[in-house]
Parts: structure tokens; C-alpha cells; sequence
């Protein structure tokens, strides 16, 4: 699903207008941005966590032109999914 | 700094930033993530901008081995939720960080990473820095600047820019970053060697050792055999190479002379490079002796006391008469020769090896007791090795014998604390 569809089922689900929702969600957002900078994560009750973890450097190799390249360390914000959220997931037929 | 908040924060703190009621602003919430949930679990992958892209994956089943008992077990295949943070999302995130970027290494540049298994490696040269050719080390940038000078002083000029982060391992960054800024200015001088920031990241260890000399030139090896190299080695080697140089003359002009001599001190190396070895690895010269000459009566080392083998013993088809011990088989009982061989393959472990000849996982000891002079450390075991699988009297091993598996135990410990 893309971005548009969803956005109109939410707007649906909340019978609001797309302006007051994309002002939701921009916050929704900006929060987000905010608590990863400080390295802080946002935990979503069901849901799961957005956290934002440190990845060290790393040496990787190119498999095209086999040169090595030194990978800089980084900050990567990740999600981790709930319990609730991860067996609902896992116990999906199998496509 | 690493603190999580919950819904009902984000709540407060949305509602603040949207100038909306809280109602409206947990609704909000309430409803995007359900529906977020509501549409990951179908299985659909889901794209929003500005956050990132949520997708199921199927995971394939995969064996692994229980933690506790040592059996092999299924993982059943399943799906998992991956996330990908958008390009804007991963842009503010990384911002501390943005200075950085991906750089490219030249070939000859051997880095100190952990490698895989070495075990064979029996040169005593593990000791030095394997430190490439200094004058490549410039390129080995961002990280692994040269001079670690890391005074307080310098640390304030970018402490604006790296606002936000306190937390250790920026800070620590913070500091390779000065390092990287220090070396392009040139502005200060390296001074002093201030000690490195604590923990510093695996690639840039080298750097900081006193660089060994580039590749020892030939010649050298009849003169300095290998010594651990001092810092100040520039101006040392002009020297060597000097007296290396005459050295290499004289040995020219008399070649039958020189390969004796060349022949000499590589076997001289050798035996040194294979005792160190064994030394290091608590192997005594007689242990070798009685392993190369088996049929020795060995007195001392091996004369555990043999235990009967009980008759269930799971899975021990080729030692299958159970004997009732005597005194004259405690001869024979050390020199049995190993039941089996087995190859270590990827995942192979030395506690299902024994929990398949002798029933009980506790007694891999033994396995890596019969294989202790090929074997450095029981936990890297390369590939390929092939494994003798000791006779189960050899070495008293009965799976229902309480005083057998503390025995087994006991040994294991001290292993541990040796190899840990």
C-alpha cells in the first residue's frame, strides 16, 4: 500500500479533512526526528518501538569491483516490533 | 538520552506541537497506528513518506541448537516485519554523523580485523601489529587519524555542531572527527600522545601502534631475525640496512656457505616458532613424544582410571563390547586408538560430537583432550579439521557415571578459564 491509499483510509477512519491529518502526521514525525537526534526512542504500546541505534564502521566489499571500502559509522533509526504486533505477523498463511 | 516514551507522552508532546486537544491528538495516534497494524498484518508492505517503508518478509526455517540441551532444533520459516527508514528520516537521524562518507581502501591495506579461524597459525609473529606500509595510512581516513591527541580544547570547537549527542560512543566519534579536521588544518601539532578516547572502534586500533618496519627487506633476515620492533625504528634502519647491505655482499660471494647457513637458521626458526607453540598451548615435549610414540608405555599423564562402559550406551555401535577392566588393560587403555574421525563442518560442535559417541554433551572434553596438540583453543575449530574421537575407556567416559561427568566437568571448567 502507498502512501496516498493510506492517508484516505485514515482520513476516513478519523473523519477529518487531509489538512488536519497532515498536520498530525507532520508532528507525528518531527517527535520522532526530534527523539532520535537525542538518541531516545518512541515506544508505541502494541505497536512497537522506534529506536535509533548506533551502527559501527565496518569494512564491506564491493562484489561488482571487489574493492574494499570503509563503511563510516552511523545512526540508523529502527523499528522493532511488539510482541502483539510480531505474532500477528508471523502467524500469516503462507503466500 | 536513551530514555523511551511512551504513547501517552507522544500524545502530550503531539498535541502541544499540532495546537490541538489531546483527544484529538491520541485519537489521531490511536488510529494511524492501528491501521498501520491492521494493514502490516495482512501481509502488504506499506510505504509512508517521510517515515519509511514497513514490509513482511518470509524468513526461512533454519536448525539451530537449543541453548540447554545442546539438541539440533527446527525453527520453523515465518514472516517478519521489517522497516526501512525513509531517505529524508535517515538523513535527519544520521545528521551527527552526515560528515562522514563511504571511503574507498587501497588494496595493500591489511586492517587488524578479527578473522575467522587461525588455529594453525603457527608463527609467533601474532605478537606484532600487522601494520601496513605507512604511507598508506592517510587514506585510511576518517577514523583512524594519526596523531590521537585528544585534548579537552579542541573538543569545544565543534561541540555546537554535536549538540544534541552526549552519549559515550559519540563523544568518541566526536573526537576521530577532530582527529580527521586536525589532520586536514594541520594546525596544531601532535604534541603530545595524549592516551586514546576509551573505546575506540576495532579499525582504528593499528593506526595508533608504533608502525612496524615496511615489509623487512630480505637481507635483513640472516641479521634480525624477528624481534618486536621498537618505536623509534627510522632512524635504526638506516643502520641495519647499512651493515644488512655489506652482510648480503660477503654472503654473495660464497654461495655454497650462505644457503648452509639460510638452511640453518629457517630450521633453527622453525623449531623455535613450533616449541613457542606448543609451550604456548601447555603442551610439554613429553606429551609430544608419547603422541608421536604411542606405543610407549606413557606412565603418568594418561593413567585415569578406566571405568566399565555401561551396555546402553547410546550411540557407541563401534566400541560395542563392554569389557570388564583389569589391571593389564590400563596399558592398552591409553593407546586405544581413536573409534572414529569426524570432519568439522560449519555449526559442527564438539558438545554434539559427544553427546553422539558417548551420550552425554559434558564429555567433549575428551574430544578436545585427544586432539589437543593439533587444537589451540577448543573454540576455534577451523573447518575441515578432522577430529579423532577418543575410545570411551580411554578415558573413563560412561554417560551414567556421576563421578565420569563431574570428572568431565571439572576439566571443562579449567578449560574454560584457560581459553576465557
Amino acid at each position: 500500500m502507498e502512501h496516498k491509499q493510506f492517508f484516505s483510509i485514515l482520513q476516513e477512519r478519523l473523519g477529518k479533512d487531509k489538512k488536519s491529518v497532515d498536520a498530525f502526521y507532520s508532528g507525528l514525525l518531527q517527535i520522532i526526528k526530534e527523539r532520535s537526534v537525542s538518541m531516545d526512542s518512541v515506544s508505541i504500546q502494541g505497536f512497537g518501538v522506534f529506536e535509533p541505534r548506533k551502527k559501527l564502521e565496518r569494512i564491506s566489499v564491493n562484489p561488482a569491483t571487489g574493492k574494499r571500502m570503509l563503511i563510516p559509522p552511523r545512526i540508523i533509526l529502527t523499528f522493532k516490533p511488539g510482541a502483539v504486533l510480531k505474532n500477528r505477523i508471523k502467524e500469516n498463511p503462507v503466500r | 538520552m536513551n530514555t523511551k516514551i511512551s504513547l501517552s507522552e507522544l500524545t502530550d508532546q503531539l498535541s502541544r506541537k499540532s495546537d490541538s486537544t489531546k483527544k484529538e491528538a491520541e485519537q489521531f495516534l490511536k488510529e494511524f497506528f492501528s491501521l498501520l497494524s491492521d494493514t502490516l498484518v495482512q501481509g502488504e508492505s506499506l510505504k509512508i513518506n517521510g517515515l519509511g517503508q514497513f514490509r513482511s518478509i518470509w524468513v526461512d526455517a533454519r536448525t539451530s541448537v537449543n541453548v540447554h540441551t545442546g539438541e539440533p532444533m527446527e525453527i520453523p520459516g515465518h514472516y517478519k516485519l521489517s522497516f526501512t527508514p525513509d531517505k529524508s528520516m535517515r538523513e535527519a537521524v544520521n545528521a551527527p554523523f552526515s560528515a562522514f562518507v563511504p571511503e574507498v581502501l587501497p588494496d595493500d591495506v591489511v586492517l587488524d580485523m578479527p578473522e575467522e579461524s587461525d588455529a594453525s597459525d603457527d608463527e609467533p609473529e601474532d605478537e606484532m601489529p600487522s601494520q601496513p606500509a605507512p604511507e598508506n595510512k592517510p587514506v585510511e581516513a576518517p577514523a583512524p587519524a594519526e596523531q590521537p591527541a585528544a585534548d579537552p580544547s579542541v573538543t569545544k570547537l565543534s561541540e555546537k555542531e554535536l549538540d544534541a549527542l552526549s552519549d559515550l560512543v559519540i563523544e568518541k566519534l566526536k573526537t576521530t572527527e577532530q582527529q580527521q579536521q586536525k589532520a586536514e588544518e594541520k594546525t596544531k601539532s601532535a604534541t603530545a600522545e595524549t592516551p586514546v578516547v576509551t573505546a575506540r572502534v576495532d579499525v582504528s586500533e593499528p593506526a595508533e601502534t608504533p608502525v612496524e618496519e615496511p615489509e623487512a627487506p630480505k637481507e635483513e633476515t640472516p641479521v634480525a631475525t624477528p624481534t618486536l620492533t621498537v618505536e623509534n625504528e627510522d632512524e635504526d634502519e638506516s643502520d641495519d640496512d647499512d651493515s644488512a647491505e655489506t652482510l648480503w655482499e660477503k654472503i654473495c660471494r660464497r654461495p655454497v656457505l650462505s644457503t648452509l647457513c639460510a638452511v640453518l637458521v629457517v630450521l633453527l626458526l622453525l623449531t623455535c616458532s613450533a616449541a613457542w607453540q606448543l609451550q604456548r598451548q601447555g603442551i610439554s615435549m613429553r606429551d609430544v613424544w608419547t603422541y608421536y610414540f604411542p606405543s610407549e608405555p606413557s606412565a603418568g599423564d594418561e593413567s585415569q582410571p578406566t571405568l566399565p562402559l555401561p551396555e546402553n550406551n547410546s550411540g557407541e555401535s563401534l566400541v560395542s563390547t563392554p569389557e570388564t577392566t583389569s589391571p593389564a588393560d590400563d596399558v592398552d587403555v591409553s593407546t586405544l586408538p581413536p573409534v572414529a574421525t569426524e570432519r568439522m563442518g560449519k555449526g559442527s560442535r564438539l558438545t554434539l560430537l559427544a553427546l553422539k559417541y558417548y551420550g552425554h554433551k559434558d564429555f567433549w572434553v575428551y574430544i578436545y583432550e585427544e586432539n589437543k596438540t593439533r587444537i589451540s583453543n577448543p573454540n576455534r575449530i577451523p573447518v575441515g579439521f578432522d577430529l579423532a574421537v577418543p575410545d570411551a575407556r580411554k578415558y573413563g567416559i560412561d554417560a551414567n557415571d556421576e563421578a565420569s561427568l563431574q570428572k568431565a566437568q571439572d576439566l571443562a571448567l579449567r578449560l574454560k578459564e584457560k581459553y576465557e
